[in-house]
């Protein structure tokens, strides 16, 4: 059985491991600098992952190597005003992130500074989406602070959509002894994946599919000089239209607006972080018909994180996070089955930094609740399980 | 008997003295093991930067120096420890803080890392003779012709 497994793993993947190998191989420590301006760097995981019940990031519950990622980017700094960047990623992350690679932004950035020292600039593309401290980069393996980001607030029902956007972001910020302030406003239009979001909304694939999703956004930064204090206020607006099934849909052609909004504050000593992100969410799902009646719902969630540095490579953390789905329910009376209405979860961690290219990490998950369980992998929730474990393991090779 | 204890007075003394003198001079110690300079490729018309314009080149925030020219950030390893120094020293944080950003920026798009140097030779020639650049050097290996940016 083992070996079937192992077998089928190395034949879909041979293609990964060649591209990977010859990464590891052939790359110096750090950045490859093409060209007097140009950077490219990259990344590659690879996780195993086993749950006591409930798949998580692929059929967990029997063990599985099915959480990979690969990426590979470029920076090309054209003059001192304009750079171009692009990243190529591949997720395979459970049956909603399938590893086909994808655009993960491709951008040009056009930047002025004043004579005062603000820097002010606009970026048009593929951008990635500023939301608290971590959206940014939550699929770039060795800038997240976990296996997964802390999944009561980066729930991935959300990722596809706010990963990344179309559109264009304005910036500006400054510099002087008390900090750095920055703020970011975009507007953009993404994909929302295939199922995960008709999931969070109907809790089932509908027959039907949700059309690009409009997004508009805001993030206010402070950071204290040095990066000891950080704080972050994140605004951001998805809104869908769902568009029903061109033969059989009991549902019409509604809509999803959410208002996000993410407080985000990280203190920093030596050997500690503290952090914590509060996330208010208010859905407003309208205009579906008889068969799914308006509603309006405020969802609450937060995390709190202790990072604890025992060494320049070791480090371990604690974190506690939280999700209620409608703060009216917060045991989920009114959901089917009850458990997607909430979670709550403890998670301990450690993390070997070996190398500047390489990263291992272990982790420990008790979940009550399944609020942040992707419904594309376990299709039929009232047989998930209220209390699940995870047990993950982590290598991570990047330059 | 009488030789031992006579042995051990002078030795928990010589300890005693140990630890005061180093303790009086750990500040002394401290303060000669923080002299690193940051330096800058002879053609940078910069004399002294503030330490908050440091902290905003190294985190690669401010990219061009005031006459418009690209800044090129030059540092050691992470675990180096004039790196390690500089960080605490002139910047007042910690490798991580830096890595943080670093990472952040390489991986969302917005910006660059530096350029990681393996020795303190390499990155003395570097800054030496790439135009715009800006690294950083121990007192003790300021040897020769060093652009040196005071930092106030």
């Amino acid at each position: 059985m083992l070996s079937a497994l192992n077998n089928r793993y190395r034949f879909k993947h041979r293609l990964y491991a060649t591209v990977a190998g010859g990464m590891m191989l052939s790359l110096p420590a750090q950045a490859v600098e093409l060209a007097e301006n140009v950077d490219v760097h990259g990344f590659v995981s690879q996780a195993y992952i086993d749950t006591s019940a409930n798949n998580f990031f692929g059929q967990s519950e029997v063990g599985s190597f099915d959480f990979r990622e690969l990426g590979v980017n470029g920076f090309w700094q054209v003059g001192p005003n304009l750079n171009f960047a692009a990243q190529v990623t591949s997720r395979n992350a459970g049956r909603e992130s399938d590893s086909d690679p994808r655009l993960d932004y491709g951008l040009a950035d056009l930047h002025f500074y004043s004579e005062s020292g603000i820097q002010s600039g606009i970026r048009a593309g593929r951008i990635k989406v500023p939301l608290g401290l971590h959206n940014q980069t939550r699929d770039a393996p060795s800038a997240r602070n976990g296996i997964f980001v802390p999944a009561s607030v980066y729930f991935d029902q959300f990722r596809n959509a706010l990963v990344s956007t179309d559109g264009v972001a304005l910036y500006t910020g400054f510099s002087n002894s008390w900090g750095d302030i920055n703020l970011e406003l975009y507007h953009g239009e993404s994909d929302p994946g295939d199922r995960e979001m008709e999931y969070y909304v109907f809790k089932l694939d509908a027959p039907g599919h949700f059309d690009d999703a409009s997004l508009q956004g805001a993030q206010l930064r402070y950071e204290s000089m040095g990066g000891g204090v950080r704080l972050a206020l994140s605004y951001t607006r998805p809104s869908l239209d769902y568009v029903p099934n061109s033969g059989f849909d009991p549902l019409g052609g509604g809509d999803v607006i959410s208002d996000m909004l993410l407080y985000s504050a990280q203190y920093n000593v030596s050997r500690f972080s503290f952090t914590a992100e509060y996330l208010l969410m208010i859905n407003n799902v309208k205009n579906f018909g008889p068969a799914f009646p308006d509603f309006r719902a405020k969802g609450k969630s937060y995390y709190l994180q202790t990072d604890y540095r025992y060494s320049g490579d070791l480090s371990f953390f604690f974190r506690y996070g939280k999700q209620i789905v409608n703060d009216k329910d917060p045991d989920g009376i009114r959901f089917t089955p009850s458990h997607v209405g909430f979670g709550r979860t403890r998670v301990v961690g450690a993390q070997w930094q070996l190398s500047s290219n390489w990263l291992f990490r272990a982790e420990y998950h008790k979940t009550n609740g399944t609020a942040w369980l992707s419904g594309a992998d376990n299709p039929v929730l009232t047989d998930a399980a209220r209390k699940w474990e995870i047990f993950a393991l982590q290598a991570v090779y990047s330059f | 008997m009488e030789r031992q204890l006579y042995r051990t007075k002078p030795q928990t003394t010589s300890i005693i003295r140990a630890v005061c003198l180093s303790v009086c001079l750990c500040p002394i110690y401290g303060w000669a093991e923080s002299s690193i300079s940051v330096i800058a490729h002879p053609e940078v018309a910069v004399q002294s930067l503030s330490r908050e314009s440091v902290w905003s080149i190294f985190g690669m925030r401010t990219r061009v120096w005031p006459n418009g020219q690209k800044i090129k950030v030059f540092v050691l390893d992470t675990d180096h420890p004039v790196h390690r120094q500089f960080t605490t020293d002139v910047l007042g944080t910690y490798p991580y803080q830096l890595n943080r950003i670093w990472k952040r920026l390489v991986f969302s798009g917005t910006g660059r890392a530096p350029v990681t140097c393996s020795s303190l030779e390499e990155m003395t020639l570097k800054v030496r003779s790439t135009p715009g650049a800006i690294g950083y050097i121990t007192v003790q290996a300021k040897e020769g012709e060093h652009h040196v940016i005071s930092v106030e």
